[in-house]
């Protein structure tokens, strides 16, 4: 297997595992956050104004992790810098 | 010339991806404790979200630079946490949804004498 090969299979591998662990991770926090939130709204509806906004605020956190780990996977698959450095 | 376009072209991509991101976010989230059904608005909406976003950054891949990649994600970063702050740090004079139709004196039985 030459290194090119090589590169394309640690690539698409990488870019799998990135993509995969880098959504479970938020998809178990978001669901978290969620649902402690609406449970704390319902017990103290007078706080409900704090609990949205933190709310909010986690759920910007949470979201922009697994968007980076998408970002990082396109790079890999579509833009990986390797692939030149290779070629020239 | 054309690499520093196709850079902030990317960079204001990403921007518009996060503002959008967070204006439906925003929206989202209000009206979350209102919401009958609470986990269709939060699916649904995390669903379209996703896609616009993840939509714009797979076209920017597309182009085959990484750095492009790069900017794109600096400008979401950047406009997400401005976005977040400045939402955050808004006087908490907006109504929620839920103080329209759900009173407190309904989500707190009150108690027997």
């Amino acid at each position: 297997m030459d290194s090119t090969t090589t590169i394309a299979v640690a690539s698409i591998i990488m870019a799998g595992l990135t993509t995969a662990i880098g959504s479970i991770g938020p998809a178990f926090a978001e669901g978290r956050a969620v649902a402690q939130a609406l449970s704390s709204i319902a017990q103290q509806p007078d706080s409900s104004n704090t609990i949205t906004r933190t709310l909010f605020v986690g759920l910007a956190m949470i979201e922009s992790t697994a968007i980076y780990c998408f970002v990082v996977s396109m790079i890999l698959l579509f833009a990986n810098p390797f692939w030149n450095h290779l070629t020239q | 010339m054309n690499e520093w376009i196709g850079l902030t072209g990317g960079f204001l991509a990403g921007a518009a991806a996060a503002a959008f991101f967070v204006a439906s976010l925003w929206w989202t989230t209000v009206r979350l404790p209102a919401s009958r059904q609470p986990w269709l608005l939060l699916g649904g909406s995390a669903l379209l979200r996703m896609a616009v976003v993840l939509g714009v950054l797979g076209v920017l891949a597309r182009s085959g630079d990484w750095r492009i990649l790069v900017a794109a994600a600096m400008g979401f970063a950047l406009i997400r946490t401005v976005g977040v702050c400045t939402i955050a740090q808004r006087d908490s004079s907006f109504q929620l949804a839920s103080a329209q139709t759900l009173p407190a004196e309904k989500l707190r039985p009150r108690s027997k004498p």
